[in-house]
């Protein structure tokens, strides 16, 4: 049985988060300002994407005047069905934006079938 | 393609602490706003923090290109604002969430006299937009060593 590990620190959602299907790919747009693409950890455990991003450690004694922006790494796990090929998934990190590729498995993809006149 | 949001199995405990969490951030600020009923321009959440040589103030840009930010001081009112655009999908795409928000985004701030105005530097990296705000030399606090002698 699989045992699923749960992250319990303090973390938020990744905000303005955009989905969309296109040439048989799904893309994912997660926004994660303040994350170094070394720190973003992405993982397939079973049926579930878990996508987690680190903010760089910042030095705690600073002086606060205004305090507006949510704090917390950034956690979000997403549950993804058979026909996502999991070895086929790319990720790539610019301007604090996560863009993650999920590619289809070749056998679920739409075909056409060429209908010959007899 | 389904592809849906995880969902914890039965956790009485959990939920008790996670609705602890969602009510101690229900007044924490949202990650964008706006002004009003009839502003039509976000207003990212900002950060101010002071030291003794500096204010500085981070605002979260995520996915806004360097020449898309205007960071300019004006009679000590500092103004941040830009542009933030969207990949290009394509009509053909088919999107099954959108919760990025694009267009104009706008925050002003008024400085203390204390800023150096002519020094502020700003930079934008992994989204994350950090202003500089040097203060004046004759607003530092200085320490004054004194010798003392027998």
């Amino acid at each position: 049985m699989a045992t699923q590990e749960t992250y319990t620190g303090r973390s938020v959602r990744p905000v303005g988060n955009m989905c969309w299907e296109k040439d048989g790919k799904v893309m994912l747009r997660l926004d994660m300002p303040g994350v170094d693409k070394d720190n973003v950890d992405i993982r397939i455990e079973n049926d579930q994407l878990i996508i987690h991003g680190t903010r760089a450690k910042e030095e705690e004694e600073k002086n606060y005047v205004l305090r507006e922006r949510r704090r917390g790494d950034f956690h979000q796990v997403f549950t993804i069905d058979e026909t996502v090929d999991r070895e086929n998934v790319d990720a790539h990190m610019e301007k604090g934006v996560l863009t993650l590729t999920l590619n289809m498995q070749e056998e679920v993809k739409p075909r056409k079938v060429e209908v010959k006149a007899g | 393609m389904n592809l849906t949001n995880w969902r914890r199995g039965l956790d009485p405990v959990g939920e008790l602490s996670r609705l602890q969490n969602d009510i101690n951030q229900l007044f924490d600020y949202d990650y964008t706003g706006n002004g009003g009923l009839f502003d039509r321009t976000v207003s990212p959440a900002l950060d101010v923090t002071e030291d003794t040589d500096n204010f500085t103030v981070y605002m979260d840009l995520p996915g806004v290109e360097e020449k898309n930010v205007d960071v300019s001081i004006a009679s000590n009112v500092l103004t941040i604002k830009g542009t933030k655009e969207l990949p290009e999908i394509g009509e053909e795409a088919k999107i099954y969430r959108q919760e990025e928000w694009e267009g104009s985004f706008q925050r002003t701030l008024s400085l203390p006299q204390s800023v150096d105005t002519q020094k502020v530097s700003a930079k934008l990296t992994n989204g994350v937009l950090t202003v500089v705000l040097p203060k004046r030399e004759e607003v530092k606090p200085k320490q004054i060593k004194v010798d003392v002698s027998k």
